[in-house]
């Protein structure tokens, strides 16, 4: 019975230590902006702003798509985030571009095209 | 020498494979050709989601030991160009009043990237060929077998075998349609809001020579 507090106390101290999850059990580790130079409109990137919790809310709700879809569908905007994120205890690469296709990927076997449908883009609306 | 018949190209290194759901009615005119990338490791994924009714797809598809598979007819419409860039602006040859109706649509308010980027597309598309990138309505698609590794940025480099297929069939539609090798011969990632480095490698071959 006497331990019982410190139990309390220790497991609320290792649940304030966690990093911060986001939605999905995703932790975003590092954002950064990209912005492609080369096309002619990357100027229209100023509007494109992403937060962690948005990276995080984007891999919960974006639809996971096979390459000849993507190929067909995504569209590759100069503007894009890119960074490192965790999930279920893995590191991966991510990159998400203005209009909602993404990349999530690492060094080995993991390359996954990502598209943000209508619900998706409905709840990142500065993606859309 | 390969000759056309009814669309389907006879031509003992072609297989005809025809897939109805990628074809999208009658393509009056080819006045280029455009040059892409699956983003997959092997033809069958390509060739199944066609079976499965997929309605985006090219007219030929080259697998990594350079068999070429004509999927569509050379005279009928496939959706493989996607959202155009404007021509003027990559080239730097917009008069003053054109870059200006360009950067209006690019820059609307209160529209979403992607529709921004779909209505100069279709303000491209009122244009005539050349002055606009060759859209589906007046091109060919071939696709080439090869992953896009997003860190890298780059596609898998073609393998010679598909090189030389590439350039076999490059060199069949450009006598067939009268084209230009080097004006009228498009990597996708140069015309369309794709990765940039789609089809340049195979592009850079072909001008090269067929060298990888």
């Amino acid at each position: 019975m006497s331990r019982a507090p410190g139990l309390v106390l220790l497991c609320a101290a290792l649940v304030a230590c966690a990093p911060p999850r986001g939605e999905g059990g995703i932790e975003v580790v590092s954002l950064q902006r990209q912005l492609d130079t080369t096309r002619g409109d990357a100027d229209i990137c100023s509007a494109l702003t992403l937060s962690r919790a948005d990276v995080a809310r984007y891999f919960a709700l974006a639809e996971q798509v096979d390459p000849a879809t993507f190929e067909g569908e995504a569209m590759v905007m100069p503007c894009s985030y890119r960074g490192t994120l965790r999930r279920a205890g893995k590191l991966y690469q991510w990159q998400i571009f203005a209009g909602g296709a993404a990349y999530l990927y690492d060094d080995a076997a993991t390359n996954q095209r990502y598209l943000c449908r209508e619900a998706c883009l409905a709840a990142l609306p500065g993606l859309r | 020498m390969a000759t056309l018949d009814k669309g389907k190209l006879v031509d003992p290194a072609i297989e005809v494979k025809l897939y109805a759901s990628i074809e999208h009615g009658s393509l009056d005119a080819v006045h280029a050709l455009v040059l892409h990338r699956t983003d997959s490791s092997s033809a069958t994924s390509t060739l199944e989601a066609y079976a499965g009714g997929k309605q985006t797809g090219a007219h030929f598809l080259i697998d990594k030991a350079g068999k070429i598979y004509q999927t569509a007819r050379v005279d009928q419409v496939c959706w493989h160009v996607g959202v155009l860039l404007a021509r003027c602006q990559v080239e730097h040859g917009c008069d003053p009043q054109e870059l200006k109706t360009i950067a209006a649509l690019m820059h609307a308010k209160g529209v979403g990237f992607g529709t921004r980027a779909r209505n100069l597309s279709r303000h491209e598309l009122g244009k005539a060929y050349p002055s606009r990138y060759p859209s589906n309505q007046d091109s060919l698609g071939i696709e080439v077998v090869g992953m896009f590794r997003p860190a890298q940025k780059t596609f898998e480099t073609p393998t010679p075998e598909q090189l030389k297929s590439v350039k076999h069939l490059v060199d069949i539609l450009v006598g067939q349609f009268d084209l230009n090798l080097l004006s009228d011969v498009y990597a996708h990632g140069a015309i369309a809001r794709k990765e940039v480095t789609e089809g340049a490698q195979l592009l850079q071959a072909l001008v090269a020579g067929g060298k990888p």
